[in-house]
């Protein structure tokens, strides 16, 4: 397969802070995700690989070219940037037909793509009012639309469905796909693993500025599965419920909490295995359960999990 | 180029005009027509005010405007042609184009700079218009309004220069843009010798045609340089500025 975007010992540092350390990455045709808790470094390598940062040290190279210093390359990249930079003076149309300008098309192109882009992402009949009046989520969307409006072969999305609609997730998950099937790169960053998961098996982890692991989907899931999940419970029987826990293999460790004995506070290896069992003893010993909550359902758990099992 | 600039420089107008901030500078350009038409009334109405012509518009017109406003506009404009894109963070939306970002810039220049100067050649007119009604012979209209007007351009060009450059590294470029404006230039401007040199006005002051009184506030200078040497200046200003506001703006990282 062909190689898109191939970064070789890619760091980059604000001042002391570093943003990203020491990247080898290789992306390929199709959607990649790229996934890491808030501030792990995700829009840092986007922005290095759009053109927006220039490396402290190491190289990106898209489509074998250095994006930092070769304007040409954006007729091949579209960029989404996390932030809501959007000229909110404008109206949706008159932002696409401005940006889409300053490629050089004809007149009469402009408008075609510019009619495409919004049709892409549902904004034709909100086309002309102004950006400032939209909602947090058709701002997302006109910020897609200003990425895929001159069809490029490398779509960059930084959090793109942040913010989005249950709907429109769908669709632009949907969308997503069929850009890929058309040949296209997309590099789609996120927090959340789901959201990732429903467009893509090829994932790539960041975490701290560090790669820390690139690979298919299951392989992750696999290591979340296996992780030690936090878990509250809070039961009308605490005492009897913890003695009939302790029965799990699954449990690894049980806490009353302080001044609040009703509440168990459970660390768990294997989730579905013990959920099944905590089902069985609910229902067999008639428990009335009014509170259980996974704590620590997040990736950023997981990271910490899996950064400290590397160590 | 050029077919890049036909098709930027439009939008960049536009965004520009549908500002807050661009309307309400727009009105203070006009107010001129306000003051000179509320004076010419007055002074219609009481003859023995002595109002005339000429110093209504070298002193007042000219002196709001070169003193006051052109600075103030080229400070306010200069200043916000990167750092309104870095703050809004509306930069990646344009520097993700297949366009170097030194033409960015320079069109981003000069779409403010065409606006910005349609508004002062309008708000000089007409201001002229009401000033010298009635009396528009060819030497008032080629000895006091044209150089006026070339002084005003050139003076918005040579500040608004100065304050694009510094805005692509300066981060409180307004505030640099009113300590430079309102504090060295009120000052050394008109100190003798060549440290008046030192500030922009000197040179625009120096293109003014002689004000008709005698303890003209705009007449203070000590030793006006030739017109010739004023205008290079200022030209000489204006370009290696914009060379150097477009140079440093494709070379440095905004992270925005």
């Amino acid at each position: 397969m062909t190689t898109i975007i191939e970064t070789e010992g890619l760091s980059k540092w604000y001042g002391p802070v570093l943003g990203v350390t020491d990247l080898k990455i290789l992306v390929e045709p199709g959607i990649t995700g790229l996934l890491g808790p808030n501030g792990a470094g995700k829009s840092t390598f986007l922005k290095l690989v759009a053109g927006q940062l220039k490396p402290s040290a190491g190289r990106v190279s898209v489509f074998g070219e250095n994006p930092w210093t070769t304007p040409e390359l954006f007729r091949k990249i579209g960029y989404c940037p996390e932030a809501q930079g959007l000229y909110t003076d404008l109206t949706a149309r008159e932002s696409l037909l401005f940006l889409l300008r300053l490629h050089g098309y004809r007149e009469a192109e402009v408008e075609s793509r510019t009619l495409q882009a919004l049709e892409a992402v549902g904004l034709v009949d909100r086309a002309d009012r102004r950006v400032e009046t939209y909602s947090f989520g058709m701002k997302q969307r006109l910020k897609i639309a200003l990425a895929l409006a001159h069809d490029p072969d490398l779509l960059l999305f930084d959090e793109p469905l942040n913010g989005v609609d249950p709907l429109w997730r769908i669709r632009l998950t949907a969308l997503f796909e069929s850009l890929a099937s058309r040949g296209k790169t997309l590099l789609v960053s996120s927090h959340i693993l789901p959201e990732v998961e429903a467009m893509t098996r090829q994932i790539l982890l960041i975490h701290q500025g560090k790669v820390f692991a690139q690979g298919e989907i299951p392989a992750i899931r696999e290591l979340i599965d296996t992780h030690p999940h936090r878990v509250s419970l809070r039961v009308d029987r605490p005492r009897e419920m913890a003695k009939l826990l302790l029965e799990s293999s699954s449990l690894e460790g049980l806490q009353f909490q302080p001044q609040q004995e009703e509440l168990l506070n459970l660390t768990v290896t294997n989730r579905e295995k013990f959920y099944a069992f905590l089902l069985e003893v609910v229902v067999r010993h008639g428990f009335n359960v009014e509170e259980m909550v996974s704590t620590d359902d997040n990736l950023q758990s997981v990271f910490d999990y899996l950064v400290e099992r590397k160590r | 180029m050029m077919a890049f600039l036909k098709t930027a420089v439009p939008g960049f107008t536009t965004i520009l005009f549908r500002k807050k901030r661009t309307r309400i500078l727009v009105a203070l350009a006009l107010l001129p027509w306000v003051v000179v038409s509320i004076v010419k009334i007055v002074g219609g109405l009481s003859p023995s005010l002595s109002l005339t012509a000429a110093p209504l518009f070298s002193e007042f017109v000219m002196t709001f405007f070169v003193q006051f406003f052109i600075p103030l506009l080229a400070v306010l404009a200069g200043s916000s042609l990167i750092r309104d894109e870095v703050e809004e963070k509306t930069l990646s939306s344009l520097t993700c184009r297949p366009v170097s970002k030194g033409n960015l810039f320079l069109a981003k220049f000069l779409s403010s700079a065409l606006f910005w100067w349609a508004v002062l050649l309008t708000a000089v007119t007409v201001s002229f218009l009401i000033a010298y009604f009635g009396d528009y012979s060819l030497f008032v209209v080629t000895k006091r309004f044209l150089p006026a007007l070339a002084a005003a351009l050139l003076a918005y060009l040579a500040y608004s220069s100065l304050f694009s450059f510094l805005s692509t590294f300066v981060p409180k470029t307004v505030i640099l843009g009113i300590f430079f404006i309102f504090g060295w230039e009120s000052v050394v401007q008109y100190f003798p010798g060549s440290t008046q040199k030192l500030t922009v006005a000197h040179y625009v002051k120096s293109l003014l045609p002689p004000a008709p009184m005698a303890n003209s506030f705009l007449l203070v200078q000590l030793e006006p340089s030739s017109k010739l040497w004023s205008l290079t200046v200022l030209l000489g200003l204006s370009l290696l500025c914009l060379l150097l506001g477009a140079f440093l703006f494709s070379r440095k990282e905004y992270n925005a």
